[in-house]
């Protein structure tokens, strides 16, 4: 851990200066690992099917084996973690979290898709921005999040984890 | 329940030992259990830290935020059991810690970290199933000295609880040894009271008939002496008058024996102890006591092997002895068996301070038991007092065992007295152990004396009694001395200075006036070559100490017959 410290102090130092540049491998890993992390802190509506907890990658993939190798052994509730990756959002239901990656066309098709289904949608610092959507705050991977968005689709997002969130747009009738 | 109480009383320091053991052992498993208890406590408490922290920093750890993390963990320092507090991720790594300088970067190595005095425990972090990193935490357990202060009060309480049970029990004990003591004591006293009691009543009786014994001594020496002095200047009288005569002196010889007997019982009687072979006496005697006991009563001496000698009167230990034969004779008128037995015995001092008068140490036993009729518990203080009898009138004169205990305790020795009714009595007789080798007496043939040699002796008689005087003056002459008489020490000494021819002072050792003994002094003062005979009734005086003669004195007890005289001054003049 002592390491990824530093390897994000060397990355806030790398990625502040050249902005909207490609992301490094090192932020991407990072990525990866909080994809999974956010699982925990969500509640989805029960769900019969007791299968594999599926991490969707829709669209072009950053991440490529750092995330199969992020979840490798981990299990929410019991379910252990399965990442599929496909070009588009065609079966929303087969997926808890949907990663919409690509251009701002793609993502926006994507979170279109997962609408009305329970499936956290993860962005990456996109315009459309979906449920979490990640964003480089003084150096390191924050992400901010849409409580608005995830209540409509029938998720509960921990209170642990919106008060690491950068920014929450509150449900409707919150302040 | 009696037997209960008994059995808590004679077990009492075993009760005491299991009850203090019990207290102990209790009081430790006590402290053992409360210091468990506590241990618990401390790991329970450190959990629910653990997991609470866990809870709170799931998120912050999940998606690195180190100095939240952090925030949470220096909360905890309000805790100051709290020794160390650390967060590591999902891959075992440090994110953040207090406290404990020796925390390791890796939670693998925190295994082999475990350290006494402090309780460690984990707590997973984990949300939904989802593993995202561990607590450790670290409390301080109380050092050795904390605990040892926090038990120390009880340590103490159960010290002087167990030192008082200690205490109480040996107060108990010692005052149930001080009761039992106490009680020995009175018993004791008691028992020397009475003997104290009887030895007086006995020493009352003594003098009385020492007393008048005394007197009639006196009285008995004249008659005897006159009748005596009658037979030797008429020895041609009438038969007929001369049998009266002999009538007169076996009469007054028998009240001559029988006053011995009271002054053997009142100890007055002259004792001359030698070292005696007791079981030799008694072998002598075996035939004599065989006739005295007749044919129906067989007789036993068993003699122990290495009899000592007894320091007694050889004469006087015989009349014992016949005594005794007679007294169980007539307690077996159907026949029966007499057993005599001599052995060695020791007194020790925890005997004799029970009895009156007794000396610890070494005795010759003669212990005499017969198989007869017994002597009633209630009668056997009173036997030994004179003219106690159970006989019939005129069959016992109450002297024989007066005789036996005066002669017994005036030769330094003790006497018991077992008795069962039906069936039989023991009476033992200890007596002193003698210091001296033995002695085989020479009985020294009497050596007639040519009376005309005595006409050269003059004999002083000194007596206040006119009747002993003028009947022992009457004898000397008819002995062919040459007599000159006395009534006191006054006049005695009047006529040895004014008379240079006395040789032979026949003197009486209680006079008003000067005894016979300063008497005596004063005249072989003058005349270094007077010899000396004292006669005496009794020998409570100053020439005998205790009822033994004084080495080199001479004495004649009365009442004596003119033969008896003539033997003493005979023997005198020899010396």
């Amino acid at each position: 851990m002592a390491g990824r410290r530093i390897l994000l102090a060397c990355l806030a130092v790398v990625v502040a200066a050249p902005a909207q540049a490609q992301p490094s491998q090192l932020e991407t890993a990072v990525k990866a690992t909080y994809l999974y992390k956010l699982a925990p802190f969500v509640e989805w509506p029960a769900d019969d099917s007791a299968g594999p907890f599926t991490i969707c990658v829709v669209g072009p993939d950053p991440f490529g084996p750092l995330l199969d190798k992020a979840v490798a052994g981990q299990a929410y509730d019991g379910r252990p973690f399965a990442v599929t990756r496909t070009a588009t959002l065609t079966a929303p239901d087969t997926c808890e979290i949907a990663y919409a990656g690509g251009t701002a066309q793609q993502v926006a098709a994507t979170l279109r898709a997962a609408e009305g289904h329970p499936v956290l949608t993860v962005t990456d610092g996109s315009q459309a921005a979906g449920m979490v959507n990640f964003t480089l705050h003084q150096g390191k991977v924050r992400f901010r999040i849409d409580q608005a968005a995830t209540e409509a689709s029938g998720l509960t997002v921990s209170s642990k984890l919106l008060s690491l969130a950068l920014s929450v747009h509150p449900a409707k009738g919150r302040p | 329940m009696n037997a209960l109480l008994s059995f808590l009383s004679h077990r009492r320091s075993l009760i005491v030992s299991l009850s203090l053991l019990l207290l102990v052992l209790t009081s430790i498993a006590l402290a053992l259990y409360t210091e468990s208890r506590h241990q618990t406590q401390i790991r329970q408490a450190a959990t629910v830290q653990a997991r609470v922290l866990a809870d709170s920093v799931s998120a912050a750890l999940a998606f690195d935020e180190v100095d939240e993390v952090g925030r949470y963990t220096t909360a905890l320092r309000a805790n100051p059991d709290i020794e160390a507090v650390a967060v590591f991720d999902e891959d075992g790594r440090l994110v953040a810690h207090y406290g404990g300088e020796n925390i390791p970067s890796q939670l693998a190595q925190l295994d082999a970290q475990d350290m006494r005095g402090v309780t460690a425990v984990r707590a997973p972090v984990v949300e939904n199933g989802v593993k995202l990193g561990t607590v450790y935490f670290r409390v301080q357990t109380d050092s050795l000295l904390t605990r040892i202060v926090r038990y120390s009060g009880a340590g103490l309480l159960v010290l002087m609880a167990s030192l008082m049970l200690a205490v109480m029990a040996f107060d108990a004990r010692a005052l149930a040894r001080g009761n039992a003591n106490l009680k020995a004591e009175m018993i004791e006293r008691q028992r020397a009271e009475a003997a104290l009691r009887q030895s007086q009543k006995m020493e009352a009786v003594g003098r009385l008939t020492g007393g008048i014994a005394h007197d009639f001594n006196n009285m008995l020496a004249v008659i005897i002496g006159n009748l005596d002095l009658f037979v030797r200047r008429y020895p041609d009288a009438d038969p007929k008058m001369l049998r009266f005569v002999a009538g007169s002196q076996d009469a007054a010889k028998r009240a001559a024996t029988l006053t011995q007997r009271l002054l053997a019982f009142s100890r007055r009687q002259p004792l001359d102890p030698k070292a005696t072979d007791v079981g030799r006496s008694v072998a002598d005697m075996s035939e004599l006591l065989g006739r005295t006991l007749g044919e129906t009563i067989s007789i036993e001496a068993i003699r122990a092997v290495g009899l000592w000698q007894a320091h007694v009167d050889a004469g006087q230990l015989e009349t014992a002895l016949v005594n005794l034969a007679v007294n169980a004779r007539d307690a077996m008128p159907g026949g029966g068996k007499l057993t005599i037995e001599t052995s060695n015995a020791y007194l020790d001092s925890d005997y004799a301070g029970t009895q009156d008068e007794v000396a610890p140490g070494q005795y010759v036993l003669i212990a005499v038991t017969d198989t007869g009729t017994g002597i009633p518990p209630e009668m056997l203080e009173r036997v030994f007092e004179p003219f106690f009898t159970t006989k019939p009138a005129g069959l016992g004169t109450g002297l024989g065992l007066s005789q036996v205990h005066g002669f017994v305790k005036q030769s330094g020795g003790h006497i018991s007295l077992h008795s069962e009714v039906g069936v039989g009595t023991t009476i033992k007789l200890y007596l002193p152990r003698s210091k001296e080798v033995s002695v085989v007496s020479t009985q020294s043939e009497p050596t007639l004396k040519d009376p005309d040699d005595r006409r050269s002796q003059t004999v002083l008689v000194v007596d206040d009694e006119a009747g002993v005087r003028d009947f022992a003056a009457a004898a000397l002459a008819e002995l062919g001395y040459d007599v000159m008489s006395a009534s006191d020490a006054d006049q005695a000494l009047k006529i040895v200075e004014d008379n240079a021819r006395v040789d032979i002072l026949l003197t009486d050792v209680v006079m008003p006036g000067r005894s016979g003994r300063e008497l005596a002094d004063a005249v072989q003062k003058r005349k270094p070559s007077v010899r000396v005979l004292y006669m005496t009734g009794y020998t409570q005086n100053a020439i005998v100490h205790n009822g033994v003669l004084d080495a080199g004195t001479n004495l004649i007890s009365k009442p004596f017959t003119i033969s008896q005289l003539e033997q003493e001054l005979d023997a005198l003049v020899e010396r």
